[in-house]
């Protein structure tokens, strides 16, 4: 409770309420219908008023803004209902001048009022840069936050608009397929001289040119096939693999051709047993593409080699290789012309085939090291390729391998 | 001459005291500038023939209605309770402040504004949302823009009318 003096001296006695703890610099003192009775002389400028305004017999509320609209408050004050009127970090805006802010506080002063005063202005303005840096930051997070959500619904979009476009293609190349077989099937079958009658070289050169646009069609048509197999981010299958016997049975499988290439393959398996989790057939592919390629381009007389081994260290790659699991290394390095190092960073992208290679009339759709990198991605891998020019290009593949025995 | 004490409340920077100063003064400044306490400031207004004076109570905003110093709405005649129409929170924290100032006082008469239309699409779903929250508590809604001024006379101009017609019916 407030213990008020009885005494008419200007100067009241308080242990004032506790938010009231402050300095106050200034009074009014009203009588009990608040017409100014007197006031400190420090009243007027804090209230920007000159001195004559705090006349004797004023109304309180024509010199005290705030105080308009309290008059349901005030009352309550005066039948003891209310202890005081406190208002804090009043702003009594001045235009063009410095913000100046007062706590106001209406008491009771038998038989009147007082209106204590106290400039706040520097503990105000201290913390009004606070709560401007506080806000700022609550409105960049805000910020932050919706972007999030509108980024997380376009990629949501997108991914469906791609699970779309995904759709479409399998369904085209898959119908693509079976008329192409047809195609394929009745060039192969006019052919064929033991059903038919010889065909003139002039009948027989636009039939086998069917055969051929035909099968390159169905290679092209079963890359794209494959392509989208490996848009899930898991592989269809998980079986452990000894990728050992996997290469092995990679380079037997393409023997032929690199003997038709005129390359020789040579291959050091790991010293200890390779075991990845994944699917073989894409693994192969995978294998078969890297290997496919470098006899494709490396030339009569040239030599590819393949090595598995664990690397001594994993190298610095962005995303970094997560340092908990165990890898292994496959290499593939060909002694061939090499990548120009301004084609390097787009020898993984779709379609992507370099000057040389298109000028060079080799078949290709320019999927095949895009299958390599879904294909790898898809096994938690990674693949890299250095090249130099006249010296050749070295692909590395880094899978992560588990320590059992395949089946 | 009436008087009438009117608040501006509402969550921190959805342009309390831009409407304020747009209102009063004709000026707005795109640097964000918050509010400690209470700004004041009396505005004499022309309402239907009539000479009403509001004092104007810009308050601090805080997060949400819970950081009103309760203090600032005693007495209050009327209020603004703004909301910015780009953040979404401060649209559904209408009906927070709205139940706080019928509690202080449930004579109050209220507009709703909702700011800063001029960075929204005729066809924004924020706009429905206001919409509804405004239909639901039976509260004018103005769509303004202190940014422009779109509106932003037709606001106080509503909430005085609604002033002047109380104090006639008083």
């Amino acid at each position: 409770m407030l213990k008020y003096s009885t005494d008419k001296t200007l100067v009241p006695f308080f242990p004032p309420p506790e938010e009231l703890s402050l300095l106050i610099m200034g009074y009014i003192l009203c009588d009990a219908d608040l017409k100014i009775e007197g006031a400190s002389k420090s009243a007027a400028p804090l209230l920007d008023l000159p001195p004559e305004a705090l006349q004797k017999g004023q109304s309180l509320f024509k010199v005290c803004l705030p105080l308009v609209g309290n008059e349901a408050q005030i009352e309550a004050i005066r039948a003891g209902q209310l202890e005081h009127l406190l208002l804090e970090q009043v702003n009594l805006e001045r235009q063009g001048a410095k913000s100046r802010y007062l706590n106001l506080c209406l008491l009771l002063q038998p038989p009147g009022f007082i209106l204590l005063l106290s400039d706040v202005s520097q503990a105000s303005l201290q913390q009004q840069q606070v709560c401007q840096q506080h806000n700022e930051l609550l409105l960049l997070h805000e910020k932050l936050v919706l972007q999030n959500d509108q980024l997380q619904s376009l990629n949501r979009e997108l991914g469906e608009l791609s699970q779309r476009k995904s759709d479409m293609l399998a369904i085209a190349t898959h119908d693509l397929r079976s008329p192409l077989s047809g195609i394929i099937a009745y060039a192969d079958l006019l052919l064929d001289e033991s059903i038919f009658d010889p065909l003139t070289p002039d009948q027989r050169l636009p039939i086998e040119s069917i055969q051929r646009q035909g099968k390159n069609m169905l290679d092209l048509v079963d890359t794209l096939l494959d392509l989208r197999r490996l848009d899930s981010s898991e592989p269809q299958h998980q079986n452990t693999i000894n990728l050992d016997m996997l290469v092995q049975w990679v380079i037997r499988s393409l023997q032929d051709q690199a003997k038709l290439a005129e390359v020789t393959v040579t291959y050091q398996g790991a010293e200890q047993p390779f075991v990845v989790l994944g699917d073989s057939e894409v693994l192969q592919q995978a294998v078969g593409n890297l290997l496919s390629n470098g006899l494709k381009y490396t030339g009569r007389g040239g030599e590819i080699r393949l090595r598995l081994f664990v690397p001594p260290a994993l190298p610095d790659l962005l995303p970094p290789l997560d340092p908990t699991l165990t890898w292994g290394c496959l290499t593939v390095t060909d002694n061939g012309p090499g990548i120009a190092p301004d084609d390097m960073p787009h020898i993984f992208e779709p379609f992507f085939r370099t000057k040389e290679v298109r000028l060079s009339g080799l078949p290709g759709s320019g999927l095949g090291l895009t299958i390599v990198q879904k294909a790898i991605h898809q096994h938690g891998g990674r693949v890299i390729a250095q090249s130099q020019l006249k010296e050749g290009t070295t692909f590395t593949i880094f899978l992560p391998y588990v320590n059992q025995e395949a089946e | 001459m009436i008087q009438r004490k009117v608040c501006l409340v509402g969550d921190f920077a959805v342009g309390k005291t831009s409407l304020f100063s747009r209102f009063v003064y004709n000026r707005f400044s795109e640097s964000y500038m918050t509010t400690i306490g209470v700004r004041l400031q009396r505005k004499v207004m022309l309402v239907e023939g009539q000479e009403l004076t509001l004092i104007l109570w810009d308050t601090e905003g805080g997060q949400d209605s819970t950081a009103v110093k309760r203090t600032y709405l005693g007495g209050a005649g009327g209020a603004i309770v703004v909301c910015d129409l780009t953040r979404e929170s401060s649209i559904r924290h209408w009906p927070d402040y709205i139940q706080l100032l019928r509690q202080i006082n449930p004579t109050i008469l209220l507009t709703l504004a909702a700011n800063k239309v001029d960075l929204l699409s005729p066809t924004h779903p924020h706009r429905t949302l206001a919409q509804q929250i405004a239909q639901e508590a039976k509260i004018p809604l103005i769509f303004t823009s202190a940014n422009t001024g779109e509106q932003v006379e037709n606001l106080f101009q509503t909430l005085a009318k609604e002033l002047l017609r109380a104090e006639v019916f008083h």
